[in-house]
């Protein structure tokens, strides 16, 4: 009986816990402790519980190092902010520099500023210019661009299709001479017509003489130094349709001597050869 | 034994009576204190959201703008003004990023000492800025220090506000941002390109003219920024800034600048009172050159007005009008150079008695002899032969008494009396082109007239507009208009080149070139202190001294207009005054834009160069002539 009683469980209170104020009977603690307070564990739980708890962990450290990243991105944006300002300003200035750069060119380049300039240098206004008399009509021809420099050479042999003046030391003088070339069909006309550009790059002072264009014979690239005489006499314009049929060829006059001859630096009065010489 | 039983009685007493008072008090209730948790954080809660209603809600536009504010900087973005750019692309007025310093003299503790510091930085002198910085009165809050201050200057006033020492003394000093409108050339072409004001606002010359255009719309940047500086992933708003458009003129630097330095040392070398030039390119109408100097009355020296001499004077031109008597009797009559006109020593016009100086007998002349001697008898004889109404008609019709086209602010058109208002010696005095008052601009408009075939061309001065982008707009002048025939018009131009080769217009010869053109001296009126205008008395005369014409004659590439007002030393004549002036510039214009000689020259052999003595029968004036006379 007594072991009856003892396995009765104790009347719940009112929250449904014992009472522990109720005095009871006297119990036989023997059962009990012989009895293990055993409980089934529930691995799904456990493993779930572990799971929650890696994935807190996880994402703790997550965010922490989230924190990191987000500060290191700052960091490396306001750097990047600031190298990106002080572009803008490089710009900024650099565009204020070209700006007044670009005026100064301007101011240096007025003409006042030039012949200002050229006066304190010692130069002085050239003198009257000088004109070839072509015994034939004449025409404009476009000026080609003088070489840079002087040691430059060029072969004078074939003269261009078009007559653009070449500089080529014809006669070996150190001078550059000045080479016009026409060609029409099969005649090639080759005019001598400018003393030539000197060492220093200047127009040498050198009178321009007569340059009588021979009767039809091998076509050949001719000159004239301007030194009083021609460049090599045998120098020739194929083709007598270029000096009106029979005619031998096109005469050219020029300059007076210790005239500057600057004037033809622009155009080029090339004779046509319609008339007689 | 009875006092164990009484000691355990009393622990029974104790525990009946400690259980009678635990029935007795109502146990606590664990939902209380959940309960009141639960209201705690309510109210935390509601104190929250409040807080959130009144910051996203009631004031959140207030709290918005002023986020805002405090993190956006704007940025002002310079919208220049256009550039004048010559025909060559040579720019004679651009603007340039530039800095002013300016000052709240309220701000300044101690005028004195900033003002030592900046005087030597910006050019001036300590007085005069400390009166500056020294503030008149409270609202006395703006001082312009100094404008279009050098960046070497500017980087040692920042570097004078960023310094311990001195910055305390730079408080109230601000650096500020601005445009400067530069002149590159100086005053080359001044006339013409004109001058802004401080606001950038044009005052006179294209500047104005084109002010609407040329002036550009500055823009503005508005970006996020931190103490760092700009923030680029945050708003970034820009409104671009609009350029104002290039204007492009048909001047060429190199011929205005010519014609300008060959005007003054004629001014200078004559004693004259001004000249103006005008070179053109008949074929377009395009103006070169348009240059012009004038006596200054405080140095004595001529130089280089702020008026456009060639739009805005108008003179009575003299002779150089006989051209437009010569093209009627052309036209209208079918005459030629050979046709012969009787000319008596005089002629009796209204009130007035014409004379030719040195005189001569009573003889046929032909036409070409009468412009190239500069006849002005035989010239009024042509003029009664046409008939006034049509020496008037043909007046107009090459462009004198009408503007010009070209729009210019303060441009005059001259003046052409209607004939109804022709009285007295009129129908004598203008067709000699006196009694009739034109600009050089007129003037050279009626001579590319002749040398483009008879058909008129507007001048003009713009070329081209050009916009921001680039994008080129050319200005139209419109067709123009046929005026004469071509038969007149080579027959004029035929009778022009035998006034340079044989007449009074040999010094205008440029070499290796055929010039076409004619000379004209007219007297000028001025008031000699009666008050009223006249043309003086023998002696006491004034002159206006024109040449016009064009070359080459068989092609023209250009035509030029030279004026010298009241010639006084070494000649008066426009054979001897203006003629030489045109050679020059011609000469130096068609070397310049690559026209081939078209004649032969040189050792004797065709024209020479002119000489500034006067050709014969030239520089003289017919004294006899009280309506005015010319040559």
């Amino acid at each position: 009986m007594t072991a009856a009683v003892a396995e009765r469980p104790a009347p719940a209170g009112r929250n449904g816990t014992r009472s522990r104020n109720r005095i009871a009977a006297p119990r036989t603690e023997v059962r009990r402790s012989t009895a293990p307070d055993l409980r089934m564990l529930d691995q799904v739980a456990i493993r779930a519980r572990a799971r929650r708890r890696n994935a807190l962990l996880i994402l703790f450290i997550a965010v922490i190092v989230g924190f990191f990243v987000v500060a290191f991105v700052h960091a490396e944006l306001v750097a990047g902010q600031q190298e990106l300002d002080a572009v803008r300003a490089e710009i900024s200035q650099a565009e204020a520099r070209h700006a007044e750069m670009a005026r100064a060119v301007e101011e240096a380049s007025a003409p006042h500023v030039i012949v200002t300039r050229a006066t304190e240098l010692g130069m002085v206004r050239a003198n009257e210019p000088v004109y070839l008399v072509a015994a034939a009509p004449v025409r404009k021809v476009e000026v080609a661009p003088l070489l840079a420099s002087t040691t430059d050479t060029v072969s004078p042999e074939p003269v261009s299709m078009v007559a653009a003046p070449v500089p080529v030391d014809e006669d070996g003088d150190g001078v550059a001479d000045d080479v016009t070339g026409t060609e029409g069909s099969s005649i090639r006309a080759t005019i001598g017509v400018r003393a030539g550009v000197s060492a220093e790059g200047r127009l040498a002072e050198t009178p321009v003489l007569a340059l009588e264009v021979p009767a039809p014979g091998p076509s050949r690239a001719t000159s004239q130094t301007g030194t009083g005489g021609l460049a090599g006499a045998s120098s020739a314009v194929a083709g007598s349709p270029l000096a009106g049929g029979s005619a031998p060829g096109a005469t050219v006059a020029g300059g007076r001597p210790g005239r500057s001859a600057t004037s033809i630096a622009g155009t080029r009065a090339v004779s046509e050869g319609t008339g007689g010489g | 034994m009875s006092t164990r039983r009484d000691s355990s009685r009393d622990a029974r007493r104790r525990a009946v009576r400690r259980t009678v008072f635990r029935r007795t008090t109502k146990p606590r209730d664990p939902r209380n204190r959940l309960l009141l948790l639960l209201v705690v954080f309510a109210m935390i809660g509601a104190g929250f959201v409040a807080l959130l209603v009144d910051l996203q809600a009631i004031r959140a536009d207030d709290l918005r703008s002023r986020g805002e504010a405090q993190r956006t900087s704007t940025r002002q973005l310079a919208g220049y003004r256009g550039s004048v750019i010559d025909r060559n692309g040579f720019v004679l007025a651009a603007s340039t990023p530039s800095h002013r310093v300016v000052a709240d003299p309220t701000m300044i503790e101690n005028p004195a000492a900033t003002a030592t510091l900046l005087a030597p930085l910006l050019g001036r002198e300590v007085s005069a800025l400390t009166e500056e910085l020294t503030p008149d009165s409270p609202s006395d809050r703006y001082a312009l220090l100094g404008r279009r201050v050098t960046d070497d200057a500017i980087d040692r006033v920042r570097g004078l506000m960023g310094d311990r020492g001195t910055s305390t003394r730079m408080v109230g000093v601000f650096v500020k941002p601005e445009e400067a409108r530069v002149y590159p050339a100086d005053k080359l072409a001044n006339p013409i390109v004109g001058k802004v004001d401080p606001d950038e606002r044009g005052i006179y010359g294209i500047e104005a003219q084109y002010d609407d255009i040329m002036t550009g719309i500055p823009g503005e940047e508005e970006f996020e920024s931190s103490r760092f500086g700009s923030i680029s992933v945050a708003d970034w708003k820009v409104s671009p800034a609009t350029a104002g458009y290039d204007v492009i003129l048909a001047i060429d630097h190199r011929i205005q600048y010519t014609a300008e330095e060959a005007l003054r040392d004629q001014c200078e070398r004559t004693g004259a009172a001004g000249a103006t030039a005008v070179v053109t390119v008949p074929a377009t109408g395009e103006i070169l050159a348009m240059a012009g100097v004038s006596r200054d009355d405080e140095t004595g020296l001529c130089e280089i007005p702020s008026y456009n001499a060639a739009l805005v004077q108008a003179f009575e031109p003299g002779s150089v009008l006989k051209t437009v008597t010569m093209a009627a009797a052309i036209e209208e009559l079918g005459w030629d150079g050979e046709t012969l006109i009787e000319v008596p020593p005089s002629v009796v016009v209204g009130d007035k008695t014409f004379a030719d100086r040195p005189s001569h007998p009573s003889a046929p002349y032909p036409l070409s002899h009468i412009l190239a001697k500069s006849l002005n008898v035989g010239t009024i004889k042509v003029a009664q032969a046409v008939g006034p109404a049509q020496v008037h008609a043909y007046l107009k019709r090459f462009g004198f008494g009408e503007p010009t086209g070209i729009g210019f602010e303060g441009e005059t058109s001259g003046r052409v009396r209607d004939l109804a208002d022709w009285w007295g010696s009129d129908a004598g005095s203008i067709p000699i082109g006196q009694g009739v008052t034109v600009n050089a601009t007129q003037l050279a408009a009626a001579y590319n007239l002749v040398a483009n075939k008879g058909h008129y061309r507007s001048p003009v001065l713009v070329r081209a507009l050009r916009a921001p982008d680039g994008t080129e707009h050319h200005v139209d002048p419109g067709p123009g208009k046929p005026v004469v025939s071509e038969r007149t018009a080579a027959e004029l131009t035929r009778l022009l080149v035998g006034v340079v080769e044989e007449g009074t217009g040999r010094p205008a010869a440029i070499p290796g070139y055929t010039v076409a053109g004619k000379t004209g001296t007219a007297w000028k009126a001025f008031d000699d202190g009666s008050g009223q205008l006249g043309y003086g008395a023998n002696g006491d005369r004034r002159y206006v001294a024109t040449f016009a014409g064009f070359a080459p004659a068989e092609d023209p590439a250009i035509s030029i207009v030279v004026v010298v007002d009241e010639p006084s030393n070494g000649g008066t004549t426009a054979a001897v005054v203006a003629a030489p002036v045109f050679a020059e510039i011609g000469e130096y214009a068609l070397r310049i834009l690559g026209v081939a000689p078209s004649r032969t020259v040189g050792d004797g052999d065709g024209p020479v160069r002119a000489s500034p003595a006067p050709a014969p029968g030239a520089g003289e004036d017919l004294e006899a002539a009280p309506a005015g006379a010319t040559r």
